[in-house]
């Protein structure tokens, strides 16, 4: 394969399979290949990478995970840290799918515990996503199933299975909605509220069959003594689940424009044809044409532009002060982990972009990418230097465009930065001191780049 | 609870504190030092709230003294405090990971001076974690992630050193704790290795026991360790969420895996909320409340208490040997 060709659709790859990856990450990938890369994506590896009795020793609050900053900065260093990106990534999406906001569930542990769980089982089945989530306690709580009775149901949850996790509206009836949810009633959970005075207690998934509601029902037109388990069968068959989730996967991984009805056909009868595992649809997605040509054709999220940049520049990849704080940035530019603004999770694509985030996206970029103490820049700048003696405008403009992509800018406003690089001219690494010019002009012109428009792309 | 075999017995004593991120309560403990008369110095850290104060003063009884420290890198701060010792001039010494620091400050808190920069020579820190102070007055200071330990005066100068990163004997890989019994032996929980190394009071290796695991003898990252008057050795197990106990020479004896009762403090909260207490009642299984979760450290006195740092409920448990 050839590195000129290869290295572009290599760093798409890795921007939505992952969190991005540095040059020399990405010449490692394809040394290896495409399709091999994405079976290595799809297969995560039991060692993660992370060290984490070294991150727990030092982070004492992760440790704990007593509240939602640790549990969100330690999310975000796993972002950056991990061997397993497409792992992440997919608890990314489910979390987006699946939204649970801490500010209700008011359990750090049990938060950061869905979000295992969807690590868990991310490129699993389907069907037992849907029944872990049915499980989870922080989603028993966020959507009130713990309110579930028998003789008094509460349909929460079983509205928002239907509608948001799992089928669409249009799919289902008012009837089925009320059927569904007595069939989730006895799945509460224990230890909700226990936490004073040292902290909760470990909440847990608790079925009650005294509370269940053991009569007859008809859902989306099965008639039966329906517990959750049956629902979860009867909905992770329905065809309109395997179009729901492949216009899910298709607006997260490829595109923020609608999904096109062949891409949607060929991921949902993949999804149908291999009982509903979402690595098979996965695979299918990843090695499509119609991915590989989605080039910086989805607005970053907030967690993509902290990860990714924290990770390009090489920043925390060992515990050190200062995690959660960087953590909050995504929340400054519209996204805050583990709190989803309403259960429908975040509006995505150019909804991303308003006139504060976007000060707030380039700020911490252009902090970030300007820091010639982060290696990830210096290694920036040992690479353009050793590409020739004499750097001109064209190339430095080019070469870190490179480098931190490869991005491609429109014309005119490739040309701007070429413009401003002409004016201190060529860079001669033959002079005496010039390695401190070209820190100054790679940093500089960093600084420009992640104040494009096209940066905001993925 | 009664913890018994042939030659110790443990009685649970009594709990102290709760959990808060301010004011008279405890969070993200890391060490304690037991003070004359019943004194406790708590030191605890915390990343999401900057401002914690990292030294917090009660009494065995459970009475509120103070608090002192901040945060930041200033002369006098802290930010990743470790470990904490009391010298025999009385002043308090506190080990900062991140700053690379030991800090003294007196009884009351004032802040009094400080030593350390980051490195790997002689006099330098990576990481310094776990201290005890020798009978002589020197100070022995875990210098984690260069893997050895150093001696300094109370000064601050500079004496020896001992260790090197592996996994063979005398060799560590991030020590945590220190402790020195009554001979000038000095034993370390070589954390990242899953045991203890005795060592001579010249550093001279002499024994070793444990391996990964959670059966007796066996460890899961062992943190802070202490001695006590009779030369039994208390290591608390950090990730097996329990305190072994061990005879000189490393043979298990018993493991506390904690008992915790209300403290005083607790019992104030809820009763001044009894929504909270009626929380509390809907614990499923409320035996869990008392068990012991990341315990960091233990610390014995001359009493015959032992208190262990229960790190992640925001609490210490007290047993005695009787």
């Amino acid at each position: 394969m050839s590195e000129s060709v290869d290295i572009p659709l290599m760093a798409h790859l890795m921007r939505r399979a992952g969190f991005g990856a540095r040059r020399d990450e990405l010449e490692n990938y394809c040394g290896l290949g495409y399709a091999e890369t994405v079976e290595w994506l799809l297969h995560p590896s039991e060692d993660n990478g992370l060290d984490e009795d070294i991150v727990t020793r030092y982070y004492i609050d992760i440790d704990d995970l007593r509240n939602a900053d640790p549990t969100n900065a330690w999310w975000l260093y796993r972002m950056v840290n991990t061997n397993n990106p497409l792992e992440e990534k997919m608890a990314l999406f489910w979390h987006g799918l699946f939204a649970t906001a801490y500010e209700k569930v008011e359990n750090g542990r049990a938060t950061a515990e869905q979000i295992d769980m969807f690590r868990r089982h991310c490129l699993g089945n389907f069907r037992t996503i849907l029944l872990e989530l049915s499980r989870d306690p922080a989603m028993i709580i966020w959507l009130d199933n713990n309110t579930n009775h028998k003789g008094a149901p509460n349909e929460n949850y079983g509205r928002e299975l239907l509608e948001l996790f799992a089928m669409g509206v249009g799919n289902y009836t008012e009837e089925d909605v009320k059927d569904c949810a007595r069939a989730f009633t006895g799945w509460t959970i224990a230890n909700f509220n226990a936490r004073y005075p040292w902290g909760p207690f470990p909440m847990e998934f608790e079925y009650r069959p005294e509370d269940h509601d053991d009569d007859d029902k008809t859902f989306l037109g099965e008639t039966g003594r329906f517990n959750g388990e049956d629902i979860i069968d009867i909905v992770s068959r329905h065809p309109a689940t395997g179009r729901f989730i492949a216009e899910k996967l298709y607006h997260f991984f490829v595109s923020d424009d609608p999904a096109p009805e062949s891409a949607v056909t060929q991921l949902s009868q993949e999804y149908m044809n291999s009982n509903y595992d979402i690595r098979s649809v996965m695979r299918v997605l990843l090695n499509s044409d119609f991915f590989k040509q989605a080039l910086y054709e989805k607005v970053k999220s907030p967690a993509e532009v902290v990860a990714s940049i924290v990770r390009l520049v090489g920043d925390y990849q060992e515990p050190k002060p200062g995690l959660i704080d960087v953590a909050y940035e995504s929340k400054y530019m519209g996204q805050e982990l583990l709190n989803p603004p309403t259960v429908e999770g975040w509006h995505t694509g150019k909804e991303w972009i308003d006139s504060g985030s976007l000060v707030g996206r380039v700020n911490f970029a252009s902090d970030q990418l300007g820091d010639l103490q982060q290696k990830g820049v210096q290694d920036i700048i040992e690479r353009i230097s050793k590409q020739s003696d004499r750097i001109s405008p064209d190339h430095l403009v080019d070469s870190c465009l490179d480098l931190v992509g490869p991005l491609v800018l429109e014309d005119k406003t490739r040309k701007t930065l070429v413009e401003k690089a002409r004016v201190l001219g060529d860079v001669d690494l033959a002079l005496d001191g010039s390695m401190a010019g070209l820190e100054a002009r790679v940093s500089e012109m960093l600084q420009l780049i992640v104040a494009t428009r096209e940066f905001q792309f993925a | 609870m009664v913890i018994t075999n042939k030659l110790v017995n443990y009685q649970y004593d009594h709990t102290i504190g709760m959990d808060d991120f301010a004011g008279r309560a405890f969070r993200n403990l890391s060490d304690l030092a037991v003070f004359e008369n019943g004194v406790l110095f708590v030191l605890q850290r915390g990343e999401s709230v900057h401002n914690n104060p990292s030294v917090k003063i009660c009494t065995v009884d459970e009475e509120w003294i103070g608090e002192f420290g901040s945060y930041g890198q200033e002369s006098g701060q802290l930010m990743w405090p470790c470990g904490i010792a009391i010298s025999n001039e009385e002043e308090i010494y506190v080990t900062d990971e991140w700053n690379q620091k030991v800090l003294i400050f007196d009884l009351e808190g004032t802040f009094v001076s400080e030593w350390g920069i980051k490195g790997s020579s002689e006099g330098e820190f990576d990481s310094p974690s776990g201290i005890a102070f020798e009978q002589s007055g020197n100070l022995l200071l875990v210098d984690a992630r260069n893997n050895r330990i150093q001696r300094y005066t109370s000064k601050g100068e500079y004496i020896d050193t001992f260790g090197s990163q592996g996994s063979r004997s005398g060799e560590f890989n991030m020590p945590w704790g220190v402790a020195v019994n009554r001979s000038g032996e000095i034993y370390i929980s070589d954390w990242r290795n899953d045991r203890i190394q005795k060592f001579s009071s010249h550093g001279e290796y002499i024994l070793e026991w444990g391996e990964p695991g959670s059966n007796q003898g066996e460890f899961n990252r062992p943190a802070g360790l202490c001695v006590d008057e009779d030369g039994l050795v208390y290591v608390a197990d950090w990730h097996n969420d329990r305190v072994q106990i061990f005879d000189s020479e490393g043979s298990y004896l018993a493991e506390l895996n904690g008992d915790a009762t209300m403290s005083k403090w607790g019992a104030q909260l809820l009763e001044a909320n009894p929504l909270m207490e009626g929380f509390r009642q809907t614990a499923k299984y409320p035996e869990l409340e008392g068990k012991l979760f990341r315990p960091r450290s233990v610390r014995c006195d001359k009493m015959g208490r032992i208190y262990i740092v229960d790190s992640c409920k925001g609490r210490l448990q007290i047993y005695k040997k009787t």
